[in-house]
């Protein structure tokens, strides 16, 4: 009886292993950002990877203005966790996003500056995103900020 | 003063490098390197399309291998940033077009030199033609009865022809030079109108096609043409139109937009229509001329309408005038007509040539072969009533054997009944 119970246990957790299958090592890194033009309604298309997304909200989070996407750019890279890094010139914050079902999900919303950073741009560093603005540049995971000691780690 | 000015340039060169290795120095974003390096490789393809000699792709050899030195440590970046393309692939892509373009201006050189042997061969066969045209008028002249003289005028004709056929190719192939080897149809790029238009003017083109029309057209007014040779004429008129037409418009509107004179360009197209009209007057005075050898004389017609009432009213007189003439002459003018001149030159050769070419009706035809048969008719009355006569009887001898026999056939089976 003892052995019969320790069986069932084994099979409890050997069997959800089994059920899935993972390949690994997988890399979703893009190379180089991309500079996206959002449409009038809002849809941005990367045409490289095969992407495409409204993003009217995004833009009502970062201004709480429904239309301040109109004749706008997106600057977007994806880290290679597979994690998307969003924004666009005059935003305060990088938005980091993964995607599920047909959508794009909040990760981590990262404040950089205050008053909005003008002329930002991404640099695929692996195995994280360098934000550039200015003269100035700063190294995103997708839990936000990374600290130049953990950058040397 | 000069060496200043000298070195201020050369302190704005430096300035203006040192500038540029600053600028690369501090860009950090990776999307501006690769569209820096995107909008270089654009320059340069450009420069390459508008280069218009191989002085000028000497410069562009030089611009491809400073972006290669500027660029290479970019390499990386570069390879993914320009998927499916690469740094190297790119290179090598302006490298070959590079090639191509100098291959191109190469072979313009050779074409350059093969247009100006193809001048001079030009020039030599229209002196050739001239020579030629008085000869023909020389022997024309004197041709009467002269069996000999004849066969030097069929000679001449045959040089003549030959000769200026030579001389069109040659001003054909000049014309068909002009353009570049890769054209289509589509538009020309201004570099390339550009070059046609100077090419044109060089080669002195406008003048070689006039002559080639006019001389044409006078070749047309000196000979008599048979259906083979007007269906010759038609083709090459049809081809050099054609070839015509494919610079013709583009030269038409460079002229225009360079304000130049017109005129010349109009009057080509004016030669071309009037060779047209000369073909179709040639076409029937050949054929009132086949008739005239045949001491038929017709009254002038230049088309198929006129030419049929011509012919009705050439008959209508044969038939009034039969009786004045007396029978033996009135049956040699119809056999002179219908036996040796339409049945056996005009129906067979000439008839399917001017019904083919819209020249002539089937109704047209048809009425003069109706004014034809009544002539016959009005010449042979007896003969005709003979023949009526002669049918009837075997048409009525044919149907009273039929019915003999069917009489016999059914007389044993009405008995059995």
């Amino acid at each position: 009886m003892k052995l019969l119970k320790l069986g069932v246990l084994f099979l409890l957790f050997i069997l959800p292993a089994c059920s899935s299958l993972t390949l690994k090592p997988a890399d979703f890194s893009w190379p180089v950002e991309s500079v996206l033009k959002i449409n009038e309604d809002g849809f941005v298309k990367e045409d490289r990877y095969s992407l495409i997304f409204n993003s009217k909200d995004l833009f009502l989070e970062e201004t709480g203005d429904s239309l301040s996407y109109l004749n706008k750019d997106l600057r977007i890279i994806r880290d290679n966790k597979g994690y998307y890094y969003i924004t666009s010139n005059n935003f305060k914050n990088v938005y980091v996003f993964s995607n599920y079902e047909s959508e794009l999900c909040l990760e981590e919303k990262v404040l950089i500056s205050e008053t909005g950073v003008s002329k930002p741009a991404f640099n695929q560093r692996s195995p994280f995103i360098e934000l550039v603005y200015g003269d100035k540049k700063q190294l995103l995971s997708n839990e936000g900020l990374v600290n130049e000691e953990e950058n040397e780690e | 003063m000069r060496k200043k000015m000298k070195n201020k340039l050369i302190l704005s060169f430096i300035l203006f490098y040192f500038l540029l290795g600053v600028n690369t120095l501090f860009a950090q974003s990776d999307y501006e390197i690769v569209k820096n390096f995107k909008e270089k490789v654009h320059e340069i393809e450009k420069a390459i399309r508008d280069s218009d000699s191989l002085d000028a792709l000497a410069d562009v050899n030089e611009s491809i291998n400073q972006l290669r030195s500027d660029f290479i440590s970019h390499k990386k970046l570069l390879d993914s940033g320009l998927y499916p393309e690469s740094f190297d692939k790119t290179i090598e892509k302006l490298k070959n077009s590079y090639a191509l373009r100098s291959d191109d201006f190469m072979q313009i050189d050779v074409l350059k030199t093969e247009v100006t042997g193809l001048r001079e061969v030009v020039d030599t066969l229209n002196r050739r033609n001239v020579e030629l045209t008085d000869q023909f008028a020389i022997l024309e002249k004197q041709s009467n009865d002269d069996r000999t003289r004849i066969a030097q005028l069929e000679q001449t004709i045959a040089q003549l022809k030959s000769s200026l056929q030579k001389r069109d190719e040659i001003v054909k192939n000049m014309i068909d030079s002009l353009l570049p080897s890769s054209f289509s149809g589509e538009d020309l790029n201004t570099q390339e109108k550009q070059q046609l238009l100077s090419e044109a003017e060089r080669n002195n083109i406008l003048f070689h096609i006039k002559r080639a029309v006019s001389d044409n057209i006078r070749f047309l007014k000196a000979t008599k043409l048979y259906p083979d040779d007007i269906e010759e004429i038609k083709d090459q008129q049809e081809d050099f139109l054609r070839i015509w037409k494919s610079v013709g418009p583009t030269i038409t509107e460079l002229y225009s937009e360079k304000g130049k004179n017109t005129n010349e360009l109009k009057e080509i197209d004016e030669a071309f229509t009037n060779w047209h009209i000369q073909l179709e007057q040639e076409t029937w005075e050949s054929l009132k001329q086949e008739f005239t050898e045949n001491n038929i004389n017709l009254r002038n017609f230049s088309n198929g309408k006129e030419f049929a009432a011509a012919l009705s009213s050439y008959i209508s007189d044969e038939i009034k005038n039969a009786e004045v003439k007396g029978k033996d002459k009135a049956e040699a003018a119809y056999k002179n007509f219908a036996d040796s001149t339409w049945y056996s030159e005009i129906d067979p050769d000439w008839v399917p040539f001017l019904i083919d070419n819209n020249m002539l009706g089937e109704e047209e035809k048809d009425s003069i072969e109706v004014m034809i048969a009544s002539w016959r008719d009005n010449v042979y009355p007896d003969g005709t009533k003979w023949i009526y006569i002669i049918a009837g009887v075997i048409l009525l001898a044919v149907v009273i054997l039929l019915f003999t026999r069917k009489s016999k056939k059914i007389t044993p089976t009405e008995q059995a009944g």
